[in-house]
């Protein structure tokens, strides 16, 4: 519940602030959402499997945005910025999937 | 990454799913509302996920267009800013002759055209009196010393340094204007009329120019000292040249057609 209001509240802040992103954290943003994501999609099958743990699920968070920023900083370093970008966002997309798959199993059986 | 569970396809077939009953009885308590510390902790991690999304969603919507595109669509871009651009430079010419013709066609226009070639014109013929700034000179030669050569390199260095229009005493200096000495007495003619010293000179040009070009070393100012003389410069913000040139007919030119005029 606190997850879906934290939702929310943000969503409705992103809106009416309008804020504008800096320019050395604008190509870090969409992935460290697509990653946030993932963990989000990831929290949610562990919570029908009956394993969710809320500590697992802030360090992988916390973990997922740092790591997917990191990576494309890193690219960004070595000149590939834009493919690394891609990669990560196609290996996030499909574990999104995957996650996606197992949580409609087991609310649909299908 | 996300959870320490298996992921992929193959989670339908484990054998250790619980029924359906558990499953929404952990559904409804990961959606039960309690006050903990790391309840909070996620509400912010929420809170930020949804204004991060909500900024990327901006930041991609607005300039960023091109930073993020493609290089084919760049190129497809381009093509279109060129091939407007070409469009934009057949209307603009379009449009410059368009100006170009009511420029020309415009009888005020012409009008105000030859009026100001008129004034130019009388200006320089000395049938019109002149204002602007310019300097004041006056030579003050009790002992008749100074000759018409001197005057006149005055009067041409006078022209050197931009003067417009010019006026020695009662006549205006025009480019017929003629000089020379008096037979025998002190005095200079110009143009027919004899002028007595001292000789006031007025110039229209830039006062500082002019003033300058007076001084300098071994010109008008030292000839006319070393000839005993004195002379007098000073320069004006407003000179009034009133001397008037009368307008006389040309007796025999008559004006050519020239292949430059339109």
């Amino acid at each position: 519940m606190i997850a879906v209001i934290g939702l929310i509240v943000g969503i409705a802040l992103g809106i009416f602030l309008q804020p504008a992103v800096p320019l050395w954290l604008e190509p870090y943003l969409p992935i460290a959402v697509v990653a946030a994501l993932d963990a989000v999609f990831g929290a949610g099958r562990a919570i029908l499997d009956g394993v969710f743990d809320d500590h697992v699920f802030v360090i992988s968070f916390l973990s997922n945005v740092l790591i997917a920023s990191l990576l494309v900083f890193l690219g960004d370093q070595l000149g590939v910025g834009a493919q690394i970008s891609t990669g990560v966002v196609v290996v996030l997309a499909m574990r999104i999937f995957a996650n996606s798959a197992a949580i409609r199993r087991h609310l649909f059986k299908a | 990454m996300a959870e320490d569970s298996p992921s992929g396809d193959a989670v339908s077939a484990d054998p250790v799913i619980p029924d359906l009953a558990a499953r929404r009885g952990h559904l409804r308590q990961a959606l039960a509302l309690r006050a903990t510390r790391r309840q909070a902790i996620i509400g912010i991690l929420f809170v930020l996920l949804g204004f991060a999304a909500m900024a990327a969603t901006r930041a991609v919507g607005g300039s960023a267009l091109l930073a993020t595109a493609r290089p084919d669509e760049v190129v497809r871009v381009l093509d279109d800013l060129t091939e407007r651009q070409a469009r934009l430079e057949i209307e603009q010419r379009a449009l410059v002759v368009e100006r170009d013709r009511l420029l020309s066609g415009s009888e005020e226009q012409r009008l105000a055209a030859s009026r100001a070639r008129v004034d130019a014109l009388a200006i320089l013929a000395g049938t019109v009196p002149a204002t602007g700034p310019g300097i004041s000179l006056t030579i003050a030669d009790p002992n008749g010393a100074i000759d018409y050569s001197v005057i006149l390199s005055t009067i041409q260095e006078l022209r050197d340094a931009g003067a417009e229009a010019i006026s020695m005493g009662p006549v205006r200096v025009v480019a017929s204007s003629w000089f020379d000495d008096v037979p025998d007495g002190i005095g200079i003619v110009v143009s027919g009329r004899t002028l007595l010293p001292p000789y006031r000179i007025l110039a229209i040009g830039d006062a500082a120019t002019l003033a300058t070009a007076m001084a300098i070393p071994g010109g008008v100012s030292d000839i006319v000292r070393a000839a005993g003389a004195r002379i007098s410069i000073s320069p004006q913000a407003v000179v009034v040249v009133s001397a008037l040139q009368p307008l006389v007919a040309p007796q025999y030119a008559q004006p050519a057609a020239s292949p430059g005029a339109p």
